[in-house]
């Protein structure tokens, strides 16, 4: 048997799938597995293409542009397999694809992040009960003294940013697992952004800080998901709140660049306690697996937010000094054609 | 006004939407779980509710197969879920629903939806506009 044919046998006996194409996702080979897995997926074909019927896109944007690991099933009545893309590239420049049952790995990562989703979703109920209750006691103000307004607004303020937070844990945990998906519209970053830095208005004024808004005239309508933005607007501005003393000044913006749009959130607080800054964000891209230990207390919500303008195809960065620090959010006026790669790092 | 048929098994979380509907001006019956709720909706004439209001997980008889029962008998009468996931998932009742809404409760919204889909039933006996 000559060594060509024999090791194209070994490669056909992996219960693993495996594609290997070119950078221009040009599917060049893939074994017995994979044409069992995917039929479609043969020589010649357009990788992002031929897997869009199985999956998102969201989810191959993950995959493909961002190397990370996802799930879905390749076809109707199979089995849910775990996709991944190699971090070593072959000699010549190539790529390849991998896709196994998940059964056969990390069923204790999974069950932990099931455990996480279980968990934030009982606190639902509780806050509900706390936010409900303390929205019943501020319906009659004229019944309580000014020190027990004082307590129910902050009782009331601080149950919200625990709903705030839960919500992000479980957007970490559902994100890992890829099943976050965006409610994509053509609309504007004005509404969404006003809400986000209103809903936070009343607690940063109790704190003297104060809030600005400066955003462009004439922004175009582009590609989002607006209750996202809302979120990593609100993530933002809560974290410059939380982490500032008082007296901090916190500008928010939004204007034109790069085609595209850039949200920014500054402050004059104290600068971020990372140096380089970036690890704020976290740092367990890879593998999409979840280390609670890299977070911190700003982390959970920075981390969303990196995760959600990813997601929509858009970039985050930071600059910080001790003369308070700056974060931009940039998303893409023509998002179907923002595909750009990340390479995959060492999983 | 209509007659809500709270079903939740979490007592806080049903006190909160007796107080919230009361002040509404409308009238609660309470179920404190699936089975319950079944009863409450379908079993007992005296009941007679105008509207669910359902939670997704309870115990007994979760709020899928509880909708599916009461569905079933009662297919005019309607139902919105009330859930602590971020969409519906995992039964195939849940399309039954007419509608639902998450938890933290938007009570703007649930009143509405109340008013939509009961709207065109005005209890009989009570005073018309």
């Amino acid at each position: 048997m000559e060594r060509s044919q024999y090791l194209e046998e070994v490669m056909d006996r992996q219960p693993g799938a495996m594609i290997a194409y070119t950078p221009e996702f040009e599917v060049v080979w893939r074994n017995r597995s994979a044409e069992i897995a995917a039929p479609s997926v043969r020589p010649g074909v357009n990788l992002y293409d031929a897997l869009r019927p199985f999956t998102n896109e969201e989810k191959l944007d993950r995959l493909l542009l961002r190397g990370e690991k996802v799930m879905f099933g390749a076809a109707e009545g199979q089995p849910v397999l775990e996709w991944l893309v190699h971090h070593e590239k072959l000699s010549n420049g190539d790529e390849i694809l991998m896709a196994w049952d998940p059964d056969i790995t990390d069923e204790i990562v999974q069950r932990r992040a099931t455990f996480s989703m279980a968990a934030a979703h009982e606190l639902r109920s509780p806050l509900t009960a706390l936010i409900g209750f303390a929205e019943i006691l501020e319906m009659e103000p004229e019944n309580l003294s000014p020190a027990q307004i004082e307590a129910v607004t902050i009782i009331r303020q601080n149950a919200v940013y625990l709903q705030t937070l839960v919500n992000d844990i479980l957007d970490l945990t559902s994100n890992s697992f890829g099943e976050l998906m965006l409610e994509l519209e053509p609309a504007s970053v004005v509404e969404p952004i006003e809400a986000a830095v209103r809903s936070l208005q009343e607690s940063i004024t109790a704190r003297d800080q104060t809030v600005t808004m400066d955003l462009a005239a004439g922004l175009p309508e582009i590609e989002i998901d607006p209750r996202r933005v809302r979120q990593m607007v609100q993530n933002l501005v809560q974290n410059a709140h939380t982490h500032n003393p008082k007296g901090t000044r916190i500008d928010v913006s939004a204007e034109v660049r790069n085609d595209g749009i850039a949200i920014t959130v500054a402050d004059t607080g104290r600068g971020i306690p990372f140096d380089p800054p970036e690890l704020a964000f976290g740092s367990f891209r890879h593998g999409g697996a979840i280390d609670f230990s890299q977070m911190t207390g700003s982390g959970i919500g920075l981390t969303v937010t990196k995760r959600l303008a990813e997601l929509q195809r858009g970039t985050i960065s930071v600059e910080s000094s001790p003369d308070g620090s700056r974060f931009e959010i940039w998303l893409p006026i023509d998002r179907a054609n923002a595909m750009t790669r990340i390479p995959p790092g060492p999983a | 006004m209509s007659r809500v048929l709270v079903a939740e098994d979490s007592t806080a979380v049903r006190l909160l939407l007796r107080r919230r509907l009361e002040m509404e001006g409308h009238e609660v019956i309470e179920a404190r779980d699936g089975a319950e709720a079944v009863e409450a909706a379908v079993g007992d004439e005296s009941k007679d509710p105008d509207l669910v209001l359902m939670d997704a997980m309870m115990p007994n008889v979760d709020g899928a197969e509880a909708l599916e029962r009461v569905k079933e008998k009662a297919p005019e009468l309607p139902v919105l879920v009330v859930t602590a996931m971020d969409r519906l998932e995992g039964s195939p009742a849940w399309k039954l629903a007419d509608g639902h809404l998450t938890k933290p409760i938007d009570f703007g919204e649930l009143f509405a939806r109340i008013d939509l889909l009961t709207g065109g039933r005005p209890r009989p006996g009570s005073p018309s506009p």
